[in-house]
């Protein structure tokens, strides 16, 4: 009876330790996919080859293996893990420490706020005041991944793929196109979802959890471009390792936060748009904005298609469809690398009325204005104190409300006009 | 009895459930990188030095006073292909075909010409920060140059640009239907005539592809570095670097439709992974011609 209450007692306990928390803590996916297509050629420098290799390839390979053994120290150095996360003093700190406070303005807007970050990573559950922590795990790791890498669970599922982070682009912002988003476009974004893909809106979060979300957005930005920066450069380029924590900070993680901290100020402020109050007013600027639409200098058709429908590169071939950055470079060689199948990236159908990047008129025009980073879509218009774009602000306002027009002409909504005609005949 | 045989029992189940759940590791790992292994005491070693200035490295033999020359050399080469020569394979314009479809457009990918020349094979100075290396004054001259790279006949022209990262790359457009032209992060809409200037402010170890969305046939590529000592082969295949410091450089050659880095023997020219190291001389420095085996590219 002793033997089999102890061996009961000692299983119980072997169960348990299986279950330690510990052992189910996520990690950081790697990210070897961005190294090589950086380097397209590159990638038997990293396939373990059953062949015969010779010297100079094995000592090539040995280097190569602690440089990526001092890009994974120097992520977890730099950014720490998912349950625990940790950055330099210069990239963020936790906004109830003194040296927060004793900081300038400018200065502060540069750094993260670590407590945010705190507060939306580690586990999902309450904490000991019965405040919500894990945040990001709880409401965007199944669709964004643990890393941000756009390949979590249910990603393979959706089109268009989650965003994935670690290149610090992003398509759907109110800033020039090689700006990164501002605070604001990331808050816009999780308060409103975006319309026609999976992402839904986290409106009734409360406020200070999507403010955590987006800290925590910017904070895997970061570090998925330092990660990518430092292995292109340690891999594809050569560089030496870095040997302190100060040349490492200086090399590959200030440029990247100081990009960060200017995208306030290369927001896309158009003038004002020509008048268009009266009904007269408003036609006539449709009426421009289709010349233009259909004209030769923004080309608009060319991908969105003689009706506007984004059919333009239906039925093509394979090298003629449209992809954006984060699959076009997915091809046979690399495919053991890939995280999700490759995906095309038709061109918008404007007759829908759905907006990916917001309905707003000031949204398309930025649209068209700085394109879509990370697509096919260009930048028509003239950046701030850049070379002259071929669509003058005016020019692009008459685009915007001819676009905007689309989905109510009557071609664009049969099933109303079926329905108008047929109520005429009763009546 | 009984009691305790069913006791074991349902003990030597829990323990079977025990085992699965013990030494569960982390998973999604790809092969390569499940080795790389986090150094904690360097992770703390890294953490704590972040105030610190990175001392000078001490300058070790690679400080060999750096003397400028003062006689210059001239490298030129062929490259061949070895094996029949493929037809270049005519593009199908999908789009503008008014405009495009006059052209007679070919894959530039892979251009062999008469006598098996290998066009736009791509050879440039391999980066080595621990040697000096001296550029020609005469390039001065030309450093801070505007150079085109133009959409002309729906095609980019020339199909691989060397540029300086003190030059100004010009991206324009001769033909009169609108194209994009897609660089690194940059894609402006280039109407007829328009022009949109780009700058490297770091030299790349690979050509940087350049593309059209309109047009998605148009693929060209540009070398961006910080010397001139770039060259690109014509038809024949011949090319030629001029005025390169004496001594022994480390040289990258690329070519878009290789399969993986090139490799090639011949002769003294060993040509291993996309890098070869030649020593040149004052005067002329023939290479002769370099074959390059047909199963190195691939057909695309």
């Amino acid at each position: 009876m002793a033997i089999a209450l102890a061996s009961a007692w000692g299983a119980l306990l072997l169960v348990t330790s299986g279950c330690s928390p510990q052992h189910g803590s996520p990690e950081f996916r790697v990210n070897l996919q961005d190294i090589l297509q950086e380097s397209q050629k590159a990638t038997d420098d990293f396939r373990v080859t059953g062949r015969e290799e010779d010297d100079d390839a094995k000592a090539e390979k040995k280097a190569n293996r602690e440089k990526l053994d001092f890009v994974a120290t120097a992520l977890v150095a730099a950014f720490g893990t998912p349950d625990d996360p940790y950055l330099f003093a210069e990239v963020g700190l936790p906004s109830d420490d003194p040296k927060w406070r004793s900081l300038e303005p400018e200065d502060r807007k540069k750094r993260l706020d670590l407590k945010k970050i705190e507060l939306a990573a580690g586990s999902p559950g309450g904490d000991r005041e019965g405040k919500q922590r894990g945040l990001f795990r709880q409401h965007c790791a199944h669709c964004h991944g643990v890393t941000g890498d756009g390949a979590g669970p249910t990603a393979a599922f959706l089109n268009p793929y989650p965003r994935d982070y670690r290149q610090g682009v992003f398509k759907f912002k109110s800033t020039e196109r090689n700006a990164k988003p501002t605070t604001a476009d990331l808050k816009r974004t999780l308060v409103e979802g975006i319309p026609g893909t999976a992402m839904p809106s986290f409106m009734l979060l409360p406020n200070d959890e999507i403010e955590a979300l987006v800290e925590y957005v910017k904070y895997l930005s970061i570090r998925g471009q330092f990660e990518r920066d430092l292995a292109i450069g340690l891999l594809a380029q050569d560089e030496d390792i870095p040997k302190t924590g100060a040349e490492l900070l200086e090399t590959y993680l200030t440029p990247i936060v100081e990009r960060w901290a200017e995208s306030e100020a290369k927001v896309v402020r158009p003038p004002e748009p020509p008048p268009s109050d009266t009904p007269e007013d408003h036609l006539a600027s449709v009426q421009k904005g289709r010349e233009l639409f259909f004209g030769k200098q923004a080309g608009c058709l060319k991908c969105h298609g003689p009706m506007a429908l984004g059919d333009a590169n239906d039925g093509a071939a394979e090298k003629d469809r449209l992809f954006d950055d984060w699959n076009k470079n997915k091809n046979a060689e690399n495919i053991s690398l890939w995280l999700l199948p490759k995906l095309e990236l038709k061109p918008r159908n404007l007759r829908l009325g759905i907006y990916r990047g917001g309905r707003r008129p000031i949204d398309i025009y930025r649209r068209i204005h700085a394109g879509i980073p990370g697509g096919p879509m260009p930048a028509g218009g003239t950046e701030q104190g850049g070379q002259k774009g071929p669509l003058e602000p005016d020019q692009i306002w008459h685009i915007v409300n001819y676009v905007r027009s689309l989905p109510y002409e009557p071609i664009s909504r049969p099933h109303a006009e079926r329905a108008t005609a047929l109520l005429k005949e009763r009546n | 009895m009984f009691r305790n045989s069913s006791l074991a029992w349902f003990a030597l189940v829990l323990s079977a459930v025990a085992c699965a759940g013990c030494g569960r590791r982390a998973t999604g790992m790809p092969l390569v990188a499940d080795s790389a292994k986090v150094d904690e005491a360097k992770v703390e070693e890294l953490r704590m030095t972040t105030g610190s200035k990175a001392e000078e490295p001490q300058e070790t033999e690679a400080a060999a006073p750096a003397v400028e020359p003062t006689e210059w050399c001239d490298l030129s080469g062929q490259f061949v292909y070895e094996g029949a020569a493929p037809d270049a394979r005519p593009i199908s314009v999908t789009k503008d075909e008014q405009v495009c479809g006059k052209h007679a457009l070919v894959d530039e990918s892979l251009l062999v010409g008469s006598q098996n020349g290998l066009k736009n094979v791509v050879i440039f100075i391999a980066t080595n920060k621990k040697q000096k290396l001296f550029i020609h004054p005469d390039y001065e001259s030309t450093s801070k140059d505007v150079v085109r790279f133009d959409n002309k006949n729906c095609r980019f022209d020339p199909h691989i640009l060397p540029v300086r990262t003190s030059q100004t790359l010009e991206l324009h457009n001769s033909d009169a239907v609108s194209h994009n032209s897609s660089i690194e992060q940059a894609n402006p809409l280039l109407s007829k005539d328009a022009t949109f200037d780009y700058h490297f402010d770091k030299p790349k170890n690979e050509p940087v592809p350049v593309t059209c969305s309109i047009h998605t046939w148009m693929k060209g590529y540009v070398v961006a570095r910080d010397n001139p000592y770039v060259a690109v082969s014509d038809e024949e295949g011949r090319f030629k670097i001029e005025k390169l410091p004496p001594g022994t450089h480390e040289f990258v050659v690329w070519h878009e439709a290789s399969k993986g880095k090139l490799s090639a023997k011949s002769g003294s020219f060993d040509l291993k992974r996309g890098k070869v190291k030649l020593t040149v001389e004052p005067g002329e420095n023939d290479l002769g011609a370099i074959t390059l085996g047909a199963s190195a590219f691939q057909a695309k």
